[in-house]
Formats: structure tokens, C-alpha cells, sequence
């Protein structure tokens, strides 16, 4: 299989991974109140060197990367991933999927949250698909209450008595 | 009558969702210079298109690196790479297709057609009806079906 082309050098793979990562800078940008001068002059920098960084960031520095996500609020983490893939035949993964992944693993901060949000996970998903519901339905706390305190006919018994849903007795 | 190529674009993201490549045609008066273009940007350029490439490759949506026209009937299919160089806008034009639709009716291919160079940010015409124009025409449909054969 043919290899990726940022196996032709590390240079290339290093500009790969700046230009991810002025991605997802420009992206942040783009959902603050901050202009591209004002980031700028946090910067110490002209408005054209900033534009020509954006367009094609190059070979950045760790200590860029450090002092550009600072600039707008960020962090930055190094990730070193193994994806099955060593002679990089398919190329780098996207770095914003490893953050798109950092934020529905609900953004653990430790080793303590990573766990307990793991096991949580699942609850928090449908907590907030249910929110998601109840904003788009107009479904309200009375509607969920009625929803569960309605009485209920348990089939597998006597239909002429009402049960409650944690009273169905034992079938 | 001129007769066509489709080259997809070799070493970039592995995809199985999307492919990427360029049409060329047997007749220069067609004008389809989005590889000559491509092929002649100085390296450290071409590998910044590249990267742009790919992430259209794996999905990523970002406006300023590459778009459709989605809400525009007409050029709803019609797709565009984008980038800047010596402060000129630096555009390459192609058309979405989808060469297999019965064993991966998802897959869809971009197939880049023209390079423009402007200086004004606005998409001209011209060149999307151009793209338009070559993405109906049976020779061209040919030669997109034959780089990407269907995977019985």
C-alpha cells in the first residue's frame, strides 16, 4: 500500500500537525468575541503575519503552539496514539477528533474523573438527549411527571386494579 | 470529441467515505488545469493543499479551507479547495459525485477541475458552470466510474 504523504520527511508530518492545530485555533477564533487584530496585538504581531499563519502555519514551535492556544484561551496537550497504522500508509489522525472525543468523555480533568466519567458516560448521554427532547417537544417536568405516576394496567393481572409503575406487584 | 482521466490524488487520507482527484481531458482548449496547477506548487505549498485535502478527506468541515454550495440548486454539486498565496485567493473548482451507487451509494467523490486565481473573495460563475457542464457529461461520468469501479 502506498504510504501517506507526510511519511516523505518529519518536516512534513510536523507541518501536518501545526496546520491541525491552526485549525482548530482559527475555529476558536471564529466563536470569539476577538478579532483578528486584537489576537494580534496579544500577540506582539502584524495583522498580515497573523493572516500569512493562518493560510499556511508552516513548521511551528511547541513554544508558538503554546503561546497561540494562550492567546485565545486554550491548552495544549501533546497525544502519541498508536492507531494500527506504524509504516503511516493512511496519515495522522485528526487532532480535533482526539478532542472531539476529550469533550463526550465528558472533559475528565484527572486520572479519578477519567474513570468515574467512563462508567457515567452512558447516563450522561441520555440526561442529555432527554433534554434535547424536552426542548424540542416543549416536554415539561408536569408532562414527564404525569408520564410516570399515571395509572397503569398491568396486563399480566387483574385489569380492574390500578397499579402505580413501582407498585406492580411480582408477576 | 476529447476523452477524459480521472487520476484520484495518491498518498493522501485513506478513506473509505470520500475520494479525491483530478480530471483531465485530451483536449487543451477544455482547460482542465487543476492538476498542472496542483502538481506545480512548490512543495511546502502543495503539501498545505494537501493537508486541506485531507481534512475534507476525514470529514472536517471549515469554510475557509474548502466549501460547497449546498443551498444553491444549481450548484449544489459544484465543490471548492481554498487557499492564499502572495496575497492573491488561489481556488481549485470540481464537482461531488457519488460513483457508487450500488455497492457504496455513501462514497462520494470530489473531482477537481479548474484552478482561478483572484483577487476578489466572490465565487465567479464561470467556473462552477464549467464544472457543472463536465459533471453531466457521459464521457466524464465514464472516466469517474472507471477510477472508482464499483466493489462487488
Amino acid at each position: 500500500m502506498a504510504k501517506h504523504w507526510t511519511e516523505g520527511s518529519i518536516e512534513k508530518f510536523v507541518n501536518r500537525l501545526s496546520f491541525d492545530f491552526i485549525t482548530q485555533l482559527a475555529k476558536k477564533l471564529e466563536s470569539l468575541p476577538l478579532s483578528r487584530g486584537k489576537f494580534a496585538e496579544k500577540l506582539n504581531l502584524t495583522t498580515g503575519r497573523v493572516s500569512q499563519i493562518f493560510n499556511d502555519p508552516g513548521n511551528l514551535t511547541l513554544r508558538k503552539i503554546v503561546k497561540y492556544a494562550k492567546a485565545v484561551g486554550m491548552k495544549v496537550a501533546i497525544v502519541a496514539y498508536d492507531d494500527d497504522d506504524p509504516n503511516n500508509e493512511r496519515g495522522p489522525i485528526n487532532s480535533e477528533i482526539f478532542a472531539a472525543c476529550w469533550e463526550r468523555a465528558g472533559r475528565p480533568v484527572d486520572f479519578f474523573s477519567l474513570n468515574t466519567r467512563a462508567e457515567t458516560a452512558p447516563i450522561e448521554i441520555m440526561i442529555s438527549s432527554l433534554r434535547t427532547f424536552n426542548r424540542e417537544c416543549g416536554f415539561g417536568i408536569d408532562e414527564w411527571y404525569t408520564a410516570f405516576t399515571e395509572p397503569r394496567v398491568n396486563p399480566r393481572r387483574d385489569n380492574s386494579v390500578d397499579y402505580k409503575p413501582w407498585e406492580l406487584p411480582n408477576a | 470529441m476529447p476523452s477524459y482521466t480521472v487520476t484520484p490524488i495518491a498518498n493522501l487520507w485513506v478513506s473509505t467515505n470520500r475520494g479525491l482527484a483530478f480530471l483531465e481531458s485530451s483536449d487543451s482548449a477544455d482547460e482542465l488545469n487543476a492538476r498542472l496547477v496542483f502538481e506545480a506548487l512548490p512543495e511546502k505549498k502543495q503539501d498545505m493543499v494537501r493537508s486541506r485535502f485531507d481534512h475534507w478527506l476525514q470529514g472536517n468541515k471549515h469554510d475557509k479551507y474548502f466549501h460547497g454550495w449546498p443551498n444553491n440548486p444549481t450548484y449544489k454539486d459544484c465543490f471548492v479547495f481554498k487557499w492564499k498565496d502572495k496575497r492573491q485567493h488561489q481556488r481549485l473548482y470540481g464537482f461531488l459525485t457519488h460513483p457508487r451507487p450500488l455497492t457504496a451509494a455513501w462514497f462520494m467523490a470530489c473531482i477537481l477541475v479548474s484552478h482561478a486565481q483572484k483577487n476578489r473573495e466572490e465565487t465567479d460563475p464561470s467556473e462552477l458552470n464549467g464544472a457543472n457542464r463536465l459533471r453531466i457529461d457521459a464521457a466524464v461520468i465514464k472516466a469517474v466510474r472507471l477510477a472508482y469501479p464499483e466493489q462487488f
